[in-house]
């Protein structure tokens, strides 16, 4: 249960740096509202249930990123430049990129945007060459040591730059979100704005953006430095990126604006200060009904249908044998796994083993020659305890010949419970 | 009084926050709740948090940023580390003691630095 709570610990973590950056900026009401807010975040509550994906960890980090960038830059306009916080997130950014370098995509921009529109806005350049070198140096010395995992030759990584996404689109500029054709998430809903956030939050985010547009200060020229970077990054693919990634950081922006914006313009609007407070108490009150009896509901509805039957979550039979993969093979073991019926589960199985795991995507009974498995692989885990389950009679049949054809000459380390695990190469 | 003037930053407010979380922890998840909530403070917070208390930094943003990046640097010393001698659980124990070591040693030079200042 241990490793299912820390997963658990990690993926809610963007309430804690939501509200630390949005404490920060706006007060601790917004900052309370906003991580209120991201607990109905859809999108966070997919990715645990769809299993481990190490983009969610990265992102989380923005927020933090970005606060203690803003601090460095923030203090260049005070009595002490503090370098400490541009040295923070140096060790910030190189931990986001040991999760997943799109987090650092996503926050370079935001930081590169934002060093711009302030140098230009208030003529100050913010630039430190004493501490940008430091700031390189930490990089280096966070990295160096697993230089090769993300960079070296054979890296997952560098095999994706090189491949480039495969993924133009024709869309044009005129849209925010829309839904790729392969791969894509495979949940219904998952790309559309008012599936996963509610159309209520529409005006309530325009009059965020309208508030940040208006005021301009430091604070908000941050917030409108990330809305440009979203843009941006949800149309990478008309330059040539891959489509519609990054989407999961639309909420940790947006959410915050459905607050900034009513509370803000309330905040300015030339009216007795007792009024005031009524509205916003009014609007507060208001806005907490939706996030709850909205959101909150539709969240809890889909939680509580999360793990409807064995064949949506993790078995015993399949936690026992992540569990002997991660005992018993070799820390660079390459597994194959084959079998197990939801892409989610294959994410389990990945995370509890502690070991490197290759899958076909589609379909799910697999067609792969083991040779051509990449990167080359040294085990395999095959798993009919799915398929027996769902009595699935001509996929198990699919699935012998499979194994008959690719392990013939494997040797067999473990066979319980309706799974097989091989090591490859040994007669 | 109002949320504008709650202090956040109260040491009590967040060691109270803390201890909720513990008990919580603890009355849901059973011992093991106890133990992994027990593992992220001790092990990804307490470390970086004596380094970062050597720092001009609020109580809050020590807080947070030691636990930022405690959970990216703790476990990959810990990597390293277990590669070179081959035990997980030693190398949790080595780490835990580097880094504290490096906390507190900080904190020593730096006063040391000061009281030979003052002289």
């Amino acid at each position: 249960m241990s490793a299912f709570l820390f997963y658990a610990i990690i993926c809610s973590l963007i309430v804690l740096a939501s509200y630390i950056l949005f404490r920060n900026l706006f007060g601790v009401l917004i900052g309370f509202l906003s991580s209120f807010f991201i607990i109905f975040s859809t999108r966070d509550i997919l990715w645990y249930l769809f299993g481990q994906y190490p983009q969610v960890a990265s992102f989380v980090y923005m927020p933090v990123v970005l606060y203690s960038y803003y601090k460095y830059v923030d203090s260049f306009f005070s009595e002490k430049k503090k370098p400490i916080y541009l040295y923070i997130t140096a060790i910030l950014l190189s931990i986001q990129f040991f999760f997943h370098p799109q987090g650092v995509v996503a926050s370079v921009l935001v930081i590169i945007i934002f060093s711009l529109f302030t140098i230009f806005k208030e003529r100050k350049f913010i630039f430190d060459i004493k501490h940008f070198l430091v700031f390189l140096l930490i990089i280096a010395i966070v990295l160096g040591p697993f230089f090769s995992i993300p960079l070296g030759k054979e890296s997952k990584f560098r095999k994706d730059l090189a491949i480039g996404s495969g993924e133009k689109s024709d869309a044009g500029f005129f849209y925010w979100t829309k839904t790729p054709k392969e791969p894509g998430v495979g949940y219904p809903g998952y790309y559309s704005y008012s599936a996963m956030n509610g159309i209520w939050t529409v005006p309530f985010v325009l009059l965020g953006i309208a508030f940040l547009l208006v005021s301009r200060k430091r604070k908000e020229m941050l917030l409108i430095s990330w809305l440009i970077a979203l843009y941006i990054l949800f149309h990478e693919a008309i330059i040539g990126g891959r489509a519609e990634r990054f989407i999961e950081t639309e909420a940790y922006l947006f959410y915050p604006l459905v607050f900034i914006g009513i509370l803000g313009f309330i905040g300015v609007i030339k009216m007795p200060d007792l009024y005031k407070r009524y509205a916003k108490a009014g609007f507060v009150a208001l806005l907490l009904i939706l996030v709850i009896f909205l959101n909150g509901k539709a969240v809890y509805s889909q939680l509580k249908g999360a793990y409807g039957n064995d064949l949506s979550r993790i078995t015993s039979a399949q936690f026992n044998a992540a569990e002997f993969i991660g005992e018993k093979l070799p820390d660079d073991a390459q597994v194959y796994i084959t079998g197990t019926l939801s892409f989610n589960k294959k994410k389990w199985i990945w995370a509890l083993s502690h070991k490197s795991m290759a899958w076909q995507v589609v379909p799910v009974i697999n067609t792969i020659d083991i040779k051509n498995c990449e990167p080359k692989c040294t085990h395999a885990f095959v798993d009919y305890s799915d398929l027996a389950l769902a009595g699935a009679g001509k996929e198990i049949n699919e699935l012998q010949e499979w194994e008959k054809n690719n392990l013939a000459d494997a040797s067999l380390l473990y066979d319980k419970d309706n799974i097989r695990v091989y090591e490859l190469g040994k007669i | 009084m109002s949320l504008e003037k709650f202090k956040i930053e109260d040491k009590g407010i967040l060691i109270g926050v803390g201890i909720l979380i513990i008990l919580f922890s603890l009355l849901l998840f059973g011992i093991t709740g106890l133990r992994v909530v027990a593992g992220v403070f001790l092990l990804f917070l307490l470390p970086f948090y004596l380094i970062l208390d050597n720092f001009e930094l609020s109580f809050i943003e020590k807080i947070l940023f030691s636990f930022f990046i405690g959970l990216g640097i703790f476990p990959s010393i810990v990597y390293g580390l277990a590669l070179a001698i081959n035990s997980i659980r030693l190398a949790i124990v080595i780490a835990f003691v580097l880094l504290v070591g490096i906390g507190l040693g900080i904190k020593y030079y730096k006063r040391k630095k000061k009281s030979n200042s003052v002289s």
